[in-house]
């Protein structure tokens, strides 16, 4: 009985908890494959119902080709991580066609733990860990109830002890998740997902570049403050600074390798925080204008830039500091001047040459012609818009006396231009501006929409200093759907009138509680590294152990829960006595061929009911019965001769 | 073996009652263990029939007693007369002095007189003016019944109902038999010629070998379990007392007595258990005692050890 899927409930329950187990990959599998899935789960649900005929080998083996053939088609391998676990998934689900013996359904069952467990090479948010731990219930109640003769007689204490063993199990995926040694990189490189699209930054700006981020709402970073956040009007991060332009496109250019000069660095007050960067593919980090020091694997450079010293392609949580007050590059070298004075030439925008010379002429000083040209922006009809038109060739003349209607890039571009047209060394700055405070966790959302171009000018005895031309446009000017951002912008001449900051409904308050509860998870969980370990263990009270250490501690743990264990197996297992152990294995065996003991059921009474149904053993069945029965029931003087035979004559029993 | 005395009992019995062995042999398992028997039927399911079969059967003085209303202790106890000649009071024998008697009706009776009998019953002695005198032995009571409410009658309490080691159903009689029993003749007629199978001596040895049966630990366990399940079920209101489960553990003796075994079966235990337990438990939220199917639920609930 055991042997068949024939108990009622039990199959329609394995297919069931293949669907779950498999939903997730379904859904990722190019959409044929994922049909051939459900339609071969579907079938097998119907061969059980409507009693249409199984799949014979032939069509089994055709299917199977089938499967290895699309699978190839689609990913070109069946190998590596998205062809293999497809491959996986199609087989398991194909594998219910020929789900007949209690051998097949035990090989699905145990798959199916590790197909759960495939998903995490794919998605480690905390909905996948949730949804994981459901199909692992699900999975465990198959698992008992393949396991059990009364299969799903009572449905609710079957998903109760189910639960229980999934609870029961918690604690040690705990001591294990914080125990495991972490191996200080990935124990295999991720084949890279080369079609999977990385929205971000690029390390060059054209106009239209930031604006085409600013619909996107993916969180770019978090951030925790060590003490009070920093006032909005501060939160420039600084990404990639961007001195060369060739009449469309600003580009780093050709930077020299040169650091910071030590004495900037040193004294004023620093702020410290904590980064931790979604996943993406990096080639430089952000940090508050301007960093202090250089995060970990990257490299400091005189333009305050963090240039990663390898390409990161995952998720990053590094510590930074900012410095509070800052003045920076206060010497600036021949060649470094020349480098932020360069402009095409013959890129067309003579206007703008002219214009830009005529006011510095007016001004005086490079200071006041700094604010001459914010005053203008101010002034003149300037809009700050998410639509801004197409600009012609002469890119800077037409969006500075034509159009007037752009988002920050064309102000970052045209104020740096118009800069070094005067003679002031200048440079543009991209990196992102405010961050969105979740008060249910104290820290700061970053998100690819807060994407910003802001500016850098040179001026004498003064250094690098940062201006924001974008925050010069007058606030009546600004398109509705940027106020938000515009008011986070500190605007230079007049208080924002729509500053205030929104009062945040029911709905804007859960996706920051939401966010938050993300967040713990990225932190604690999915960028858990040996460093967090170390923290988390020394929260613990315990010492900083190293990988093999922690090994070591695992191993003996373990050693000390299976000696537990199995004491008390033992101590069960002796309390039943040996007369009871035989009678035992002889139900089972019984029970194999179709004969359940109902629990009520006196053994001799059960004995004989089998006797009668398989008359051939009915006599061993019957001399069986008597030596139990003489054993457990009447006063015998020999009971260990008898406890022998019965085992003799148990084991020797036929059936 | 036992076996030669209540084969021969059962199989002429069983020309009385037909087709009822199964309630034959709990009636014999009950009067071996000195328990008394409550038969709880209808008019004519061959109640009476019965008890006279197994008086004849067993040789026992047989006394019927029909319960009324008006009836008193002294009716069924006896009396105390005083007589002249000597100048003292003179015992006179009720009919409770018999050594089995059947009491017809036993709900109609006055609580009064109810108990009287019922204080007789489980005495094995009657007192009176101060004097004890000791009822014959073995002493058997058959009370019956009529299962349907009926005015004028006071149902036993469940105090009482404890006194009876079971209670039974006869049952209407399978089609065949019925007509077996239509072309035969009178069954009372039957019944009071059948030969005595035992005499009062080896009743009485039968009846003592009952305690001395083999009972092993691994059936007390299944005893107690029995009793802990009606203790802790919510179908029931109250489970069964000690005096229930020792009832239980003699029925079963007897029982395997009646089957000519030394030695008890849980098979015994189950076969007594509804006709011992079903008139000692009371259902939740119910009036009255609990019926036998009650009972069968509440053993099929729990495991039998291996």
């Amino acid at each position: 009985m055991l042997e068949s899927l024939t108990r009622p409930g039990l199959l329609p329950l394995l297919l069931f908890s293949q669907l779950i187990v498999s939903a997730p990959h379904l859904w990722r599998l190019p959409a044929w494959l994922s049909g051939l899935s459900l339609a071969a789960l579907l079938w097998r649900y119907l061969a059980e119902r409507r009693r249409l005929p199984m799949a014979g080998p032939w069509l089994g083996g055709l299917l199977a080709l089938l499967a290895l053939g699309g699978v190839f088609y689609e990913f070109r391998t069946i190998a590596g991580r998205e062809a293999g676990v497809a491959l996986l998934v199609l087989m398991s689900c194909l594998k219910v066609l020929e789900l007949r013996k209690r051998r097949d359904a035990v090989l699905l069952v145990n798959l199916g733990y590790f197909l759960i467990g495939t998903n995490f090479l794919f998605s480690q948010t905390m909905a996948m860990a949730t949804y994981m731990l459901a199909a692992l219930w699900v999975n465990t109640l198959s698992q008992i109830a393949l396991n059990r003769l009364d299969a799903c007689a009572q449905p609710r204490e079957l998903a109760r002890s189910a639960g229980r063993l999934v609870l029961l199990s918690l604690p040690y995926v705990l001591v294990l998740f914080v125990l495991f040694p972490r191996l200080p990189g990935p124990l295999w490189r991720m084949p890279d997902s080369g079609g999977r699209a990385v929205t971000g930054m690029s390390d060059t700006m054209t106009p239209g570049d930031v604006s085409a981020l600013s619909q996107n709402d993916n969180i770019a970073f978090r951030v925790r403050f060590e003490g009070e956040n920093p006032p909005r009007g501060e939160l420039y991060w600084r990404g990639l600074v961007l001195a060369a332009y060739d009449g469309l496109t600003w580009s780093a250019g050709y930077t020299p390798l040169r650091g910071v000069p030590k004495t900037e660095l040193d004294g004023g007050e620093t702020r410290h925080y904590r980064i931790a960067l979604e996943p993406g593919r990096y080639r430089w980090l952000y940090a508050l204008d301007v960093p202090a020091e250089a995060a970990p694997g990257t490299r400091l450079r005189g333009d305050y830039q963090l240039l990663l010293e390898r390409p990161l392609n995952d998720r990053l949580n590094y510590p930074m500091s900012s410095l509070k007050g800052y003045r920076i590059g206060l010497e600036l070298t021949d060649v470094a001047r020349l480098r932020f004075l360069a402009l095409p030439k013959g890129d067309g925008n003579s206007r703008a040459r002219i214009w830009a010379q005529a006011e510095f002429a007016a001004a005086g000083s490079p200071e006041g012609f700094v604010q001459r040209v914010l005053r203008h922006v101010h002034d003149s009809p300037f809009y700050y818009t998410l639509n801004p038109p197409i600009l012609g060739e002469a890119q800077i003349d037409d969006f500075w006396f034509n159009q007037r209607r752009g988002f920050c890039e064309h102000y970052a571009g045209s104020f740096v231009y118009l800069m070094r047209a005067a003679g002031v060394p200048a440079r543009v700055v991209v990196g992102y501006q405010g961050g969105e405070a979740n008060p249910y966790g104290n820290y700061l959302i970053v998100r690819q929409s807060d994407a910003h171009a802001w500016t850098e000018v040179w001026l004498e005895g003064q250094g690098w200093k940062r201006i924001d031309p974008t925050s010069a446009i007058a606030a009546s000017r600004v398109e509705s759907r940027l106020e938000r951002r515009f008011s986070g912008l500190d605007p230079l001449f007049d208080p924002a009138s729509f500053g205030e900051a929104a009062v945040p409904d029911a709905w804007a308050d859960l996706a920051l509680y939401w966010d938050s509860l993300n967040s713990r998870w990225n932190t604690w969980v999915v960028s858990f590294d040996a460093e967090r370990q170390a923290e988390a263990l020394s929260n613990l009270g315990l010492p900083n152990w190293s990988g093999a250490e922690l090994g070591y501690v695992l191993a003996v743990l373990l050693a000390l829960v299976l000696a537990v264990g199995g004491v008390l197996l033992l101590r069960e297992q002796r309390a039943l006595d040996t007369i009871a152990r035989t009678f035992l294995h002889l139900e089972r065996r019984l029970a194999r061929r179709g004969f359940v003991r109902e629990t009520h059921e006196p053994p001799a009474e059960f004995l004989a009911r089998v006797a009668r149904a398989r008359p051939a053993q009915a006599e061993a069945l019957v001399a069986i019965a008597r030596l139990y029965t003489t054993l457990r029931y009447r006063n015998s003087s020999k009971p260990l001769l008898l406890q022998r035979e019965l085992r003799r004559q148990v084991a020797r029993l036929s059936i | 073996m036992a076996n030669a005395f209540i084969e021969p009992i059962v199989k002429s019995l069983s020309q009385v009652i037909l087709g009822k062995e199964p309630q034959i042999r709990l009636a014999l398992a009950c009067l071996l263990a000195r328990g008394h028997l409550l038969l709880e039927d209808l008019p004519g399911m061959g109640k009476t029939t019965l008890a006279q079969g197994l008086a004849r059967c067993l040789g026992l003085g047989f006394q019927r007693l029909q319960f009324t209303s008006d009836l008193l202790p002294s009716d069924i106890l006896g009396v105390a007369v005083y007589r002249r000649d000597t100048e003292s009071f003179q015992f006179h024998p009720g009919p409770i002095f018999h050594q089995l008697i059947l009491v017809d009706e036993v709900n109609r009776a006055t609580p009064k007189t109810q108990s009287a009998l019922l204080e007789a019953m489980e005495e094995h002695q009657v007192s009176l003016d101060g004097v004890t005198h000791r009822l014959p032995e073995p002493f058997f009571v058959i009370a019956t019944q009529n299962p349907a409410y009926q005015i004028g009658t006071f149902p036993l309490p469940e105090s009482q109902l404890d006194r009876f080691m079971m209670r039974i159903e006869l049952g209407y009689p399978d089609p065949r038999m019925e007509r077996e029993l239509l072309k035969g003749r009178n069954r009372r007629e039957v019944a009071a010629e059948l030969p005595a199978c035992l005499d009062k001596a080896s009743l009485q040895a039968l009846q003592d070998r009952v305690p001395e049966l083999t009972v092993s630990e691994l059936l007390l366990d299944y005893i107690l379990a029995l009793v802990a399940h009606t203790r802790s079920a919510p179908q029931v209101a109250h489970g069964l007392s000690p005096r229930a489960g020792l009832a239980l553990l003699r029925a079963a003796q007897g029982y395997a007595l009646v089957h000519g075994r030394d030695y008890v079966l849980p098979e015994d235990v189950q076969a007594v258990f509804p006709a011992v337990a079903g008139h000692r438990l009371r259902p939740q939220g119910a009036e009255g005692h609990g019926d036998q199917a009650l009972a069968q639920r509440l053993m099929q609930a729990v495991p039998v050890p291996v």
